[in-house]
Order: C-alpha cells, then sequence, then structure tokens
C-alpha cells in the first residue's frame, strides 16, 4: 500500500506561497472538489460535506502557523475532513437526527442521499454500511490509506480495522451477488 | 488486490467526482474569503482580548473577593447559574443550568424534551471539554432494534428496569461500581443515577420521546462520551437528565455540574394522582396534559401488534371519558373516506375539552402503533378506518 495520499489524492505539491493566505487559496483550488467528494462519502447531503470541507480549510489556515511542515498541508486537509465528517454523523447521532439509510427502500434512499441521481448499486451499499465500516472502506479505498494509518486516523487497533474491513467486503459482496 | 476491490476503488472515485461535480466551487470560494476575513479578524480580537483578559482577570479575583465577604456576612445563597424552567415540557422541570450552557437558547421540543449542546467546539475531533450536552427529556418508549420500531411504552414501574435494561446491551460499559444505580433523594422526588459509557454507538438506547417509526425520535448513546444520567420519577412517566461529554473531559466536572442540576431539580406539574390503571383519576386536570400520550399508550396495546385502526383509539378513549374532570368529551372526525383509509395521510383529528381548555391533536395508525400529536401523520401510515 502507497503512502498517502491515494488513488484520489493530490501529485506532490509544487512550492506553495509563502502568504499564509495565498498558500490556503492555492490548496483552495487544488483540492476542494476532491475533499468534498471525500466528505460526500462519509456523511449523506451535499451541504454538509460542503460545510466539513470549508471547516477544514479555515482550520488549516487559523493553524497554518504551527504546521511544521506547509508541504503536509494536503494531509492535514484530508485528516480534518475525515474527523470533521465523522464528527458531523455524530452530532447528528446525538441530536436526534440519525436515520440510517434503507437498503431495501430505493425511494428513501433517493430522498435522503445527496440531492442527485442514484449512483452506482455498491456506492449505495456502501451507505447502509454501520458507521465505522463505511468509514474503514472510505479510507482504504478511496484514500488508499493502510491499515495501521486507518488504526491512526480512526483511533482504533489494527486489528479492528481488519475486522471491520472484513465484514465490510463480505457484507458488500454478498448485497451485490443479492441485487444481480 | 481483488477484482471486487478494483470496481469498489473506481465505483468510490466516481461516486466522489459525481458529489463534487453538483458543488458551485465559486460560491465555496466566496465562503471561504469571508471565512478567512473573519478569522484574521479572530486573530487581532484575540490579540486586544489578552491584554483585556489580564485586565478582567484581576477585576474578577477582586469581584470574587468581595462578593465571599459579603457571603460571610448576609448568608446569602451562593450563586449557581442562570435558572431555566420547562414550561412546555411534562412535569414542568427547573433547574439551574451549568454554566456552559447559561448562554445557549435550549431546543425545546414540546411536552417531552429540552436540550443544550455546545455546537461548535472549533477543532475536529472537538477539544475535551468543549463537546458538552445536557438533555431534560420524558422517554415514552424504548427503542427495539430488531423491529425497527419503538418497543414498550416506559411507565415509571418500567423505568425501574430502564437501567438494568441498557446495560444489558451490547457495548454498554457501567463506569461506576457496584451497585450500578445510587439513588437519590432529590427535591423533584427520587432518581436513580447512573454514569455509563459505551464502546460503540448506540442509537437509540435511551429511549424514544415519542412513539416512533424512526430512530430519529430517539435518543442515542455515542462511543466515545461518558454519560452521567439520573431517571426521575415524574408521577407516572420517567424524566431523565442526561449530562455527556467526551470520555477525556474532566470527569470530576461533569459529576460537579450534574451534581447542582440534580440538586436545583425541581418538578412543578407532575401528575401527582395519575396512576398507571385506567380509571377515572386520570380525568383531573393535573392530569390532562399527559392524557393523549395515555389514549395513545392504550391504543397501541390494544392493537396488540395487529394493525391498529379506530377501534382501539375508540376503546382506549372510553375510559377517559368517564373522568369526573372533563367538561367536554372527545369528538373526532374521521379522514377523508371510509374505503381508502389505510392508504390516506389525512389524520383523524381527535379533540378534548377539560375546565375549558380545549386541545386538538392528529391520530395516526402506524403499523401496530397509534400516533397522537399535532403534526401530520408518517408517510404510508392509514387513519386505520
Amino acid at each position: 500500500m502507497s503512502e498517502h495520499p491515494g488513488p484520489q489524492g493530490p501529485p506532490p505539491e509544487a512550492a506553495l506561497p509563502t502568504d499564509r493566505r495565498a498558500a490556503v487559496t492555492a490548496l483552495f483550488h487544488a483540492h476542494h472538489r476532491r475533499l468534498v467528494g471525500l466528505a460526500g462519502l462519509l456523511v449523506d447531503d451535499r451541504g454538509s460535506a460542503e460545510e466539513v470541507v470549508q471547516d477544514a480549510f479555515e482550520q488549516l489556515y487559523r493553524r497554518w502557523g504551527s504546521l511544521r511542515d506547509p508541504q503536509a498541508a494536503v494531509a492535514y486537509l484530508d485528516r480534518s475532513v475525515v474527523n470533521g465528517s465523522r464528527s458531523w454523523v455524530r452530532r447528528r447521532i446525538t441530536a436526534r437526527g440519525y436515520e440510517p439509510p434503507d437498503p431495501g427502500n430505493a425511494a428513501s434512499a433517493e430522498s435522503s442521499v445527496l440531492d442527485r441521481e442514484r449512483g452506482s448499486a455498491l456506492v449505495d451499499a456502501v451507505r447502509t454500511l454501520p458507521r465505522r465500516q463505511r468509514e474503514v472502506v472510505v479510507l482504504r479505498y478511496f484514500l488508499d490509506l493502510s491499515e495501521a494509518q486507518i488504526a491512526d486516523w480512526l483511533g482504533i487497533s489494527a486489528g479492528s480495522v481488519k475486522k471491520h474491513q472484513s465484514r465490510a467486503t463480505e457484507a458488500l459482496q454478498q448485497r451485490m451477488e443479492a441485487w444481480a | 488486490m481483488t477484482t471486487f476491490e478494483q470496481t469498489l476503488v473506481a465505483d468510490l472515485r466516481a461516486e466522489a467526482d459525481r458529489i463534487a461535480a453538483g458543488t458551485d466551487t465559486s460560491a465555496m470560494r466566496q465562503e471561504l474569503d469571508r471565512r478567512l476575513d473573519g478569522a484574521g479578524s479572530a486573530r487581532a480580537r484575540r490579540r486586544w482580548l489578552s491584554v483585556v483578559a489580564v485586565v478582567a482577570a484581576t477585576a474578577v479575583v477582586v469581584a470574587i473577593a468581595a462578593v465571599a465577604v459579603r457571603r460571610d456576612n448576609a448568608d446569602v445563597p451562593p450563586a449557581q447559574g442562570t435558572g431555566w424552567t420547562g414550561e412546555q415540557l411534562y412535569a414542568r422541570p427547573s433547574l439551574v443550568l451549568p454554566g456552559w450552557a447559561s448562554d445557549i437558547d435550549p431546543v425545546v421540543a414540546p411536552r417531552r424534551i429540552a436540550r443544550w449542546a455546545q455546537a461548535e467546539c472549533g477543532q475536529n475531533p472537538c477539544e475535551a471539554g468543549k463537546d458538552r450536552l445536557l438533555e431534560v427529556f420524558l422517554p415514552l418508549t424504548g427503542w427495539d432494534p430488531q423491529s425497527g420500531m419503538s418497543g414498550d411504552v416506559l411507565t415509571w414501574v418500567a423505568a425501574a428496569n430502564y437501567f438494568s435494561e441498557l446495560t444489558q446491551r451490547p457495548g454498554v460499559v457501567p463506569v461506576e461500581g457496584q451497585p450500578f444505580t445510587q439513588q437519590a433523594t432529590l427535591a423533584a422526588g427520587v432518581a436513580n443515577v447512573a454514569v455509563i459509557t459505551t464502546t460503540q454507538d448506540i442509537p437509540g438506547a435511551l429511549g424514544c420521546t415519542q412513539l416512533a417509526s424512526s430512530i430519529g425520535d430517539c435518543q442515542s448513546f455515542v462511543r466515545g462520551t461518558r454519560n452521567v444520567i439520573a431517571i426521575v420519577n415524574a408521577g407516572d412517566a420517567p424524566l431523565v437528565v442526561w449530562s455527556s461529554a467526551l470520555s477525556s473531559s474532566d470527569s470530576a466536572a461533569q459529576d460537579a455540574e450534574m451534581t447542582q442540576v440534580l440538586s436545583t431539580l425541581r418538578l412543578t406539574g407532575v401528575p401527582v394522582s395519575c396512576t398507571d390503571s385506567v380509571s377515572t383519576t386520570v380525568a383531573q386536570q393535573n392530569c390532562a396534559a399527559d392524557l393523549w400520550v395515555r389514549v395513545a399508550r392504550d391504543a397501541t396495546r390494544l392493537a396488540d401488534g395487529g394493525q391498529a385502526n379506530q377501534s382501539h383509539f375508540d376503546e382506549a378513549v372510553k375510559p377517559y371519558l368517564e373522568g369526573d374532570g372533563i367538561a367536554q368529551g372527545f369528538a373526532y372526525s374521521r379522514g377523508p373516506s371510509d374505503g381508502d383509509d389505510r392508504t390516506s395521510t389525512k389524520p383523524t383529528t381527535a379533540s378534548l375539552t377539560v375546565a375549558g381548555t380545549t386541545s386538538e391533536v392528529n391520530v395516526c395508525f402506524v403499523g401496530p402503533q397509534v400516533i397522537i400529536g399535532e403534526g401530520p401523520c408518517p408517510d404510508g401510515s392509514g387513519t386505520g378506518g
């Protein structure tokens, strides 16, 4: 497994502007859409995904001075978006609004998951996974993180990552076979 | 990587691209500029505030000293925070809020829930001590994850088993030693108090504030939080006071806050004469506020797991009509037509007048459940004709 960033990750950063605001703006242009896509895979509506990404850039701006290596800013953004998405889901649960997508109810999925035309059946199935499994799947297969990196980001053991990944892929394969 | 995994990678990338394609980057850039402008101003403000804070801190020390002297002399009770009364809630609870909640407007849903939450913690994940939640709510039912519906109605008697039921759920870890719960006598009455953490998220674990067909109507445990919970006898119903904070927060401070909240809790609207049994006592005015909940509960019980319908509602309201305190009985109108009641989302309405005050509600039949409220019926429910 390669080091982060993964298949959707950016090329190595060209030299960033020395001015903090100019640097954050340059990163915004380079990574905003990719990060919205990442957040969108973890939360259930585009508006929230955009909000999470805005928060990440704002945090980066505020903490620019404490970044040891400006080249690490992209990794900081990725992690910030993952944390922000997880926090958003967590707040949503505590706010009593948490309604997991119904895997057997297409109408419900259409109305609750993004203002979009339907994606692939496999992606829909990912959205029905338990939260932790979904996070592991996105970090592993979208961000191309290693098990150790995922464990570090999610604050769980590498064994738990392996378990969640195994259960998730098994459930997804079963779902796809059932639909086929 | 297997073929399946390669497909998964490709589909996730395509999905992310599709999500991102719908975003307005230009508008987002403007929004970011606005935020960064604000952040810049905030930095400048912070510099000034750091100076002001030193001055203010000195002033506070002097003020505290002055207040302490005055307390010694006048025997004035210590200032404890902002008082709050839940006029819209059953049992009308009042309490003194912890300091962090004093400036927060609570989210209050009529009858059963009031909530104070620190909405912005400033970073992700939140710093310990900056993601706190205080909630006062009256769970009506438990949540049954098997059926995906609300479970049994919780009476105070049933609430005596509330904690033992909670502890049996996978992932729940009581952090207090044995005995698990403490009994406390409050001004509000008897309470059971417990501290709970969980190893996983448990949607709906704390029960639901209405007869629910959605987990969104229920209260949930979140992994990584420390929860201090008090179950208070509010007449026939359990009232839950729930403090939640990240496990890494200062537990002593959380306990102290909860102690303050509980020590100041008063219930001024407890239907003291209401009993769980169906009798004319519920017709007394002090029970009327909770009467619709009781009718819904009884009608649901009468449906006994089958499709609830109007006859169950009729049977459930009959005993209440005999109450001495009811000046005018129920009057209800049916849904749009007799023929297609089950597919209609127009509710049956019912009204009750007690001592000159009339309340009108919508009655919905959702599978085996009778739901009574002021809002529209959930899609797919019928009036159950």
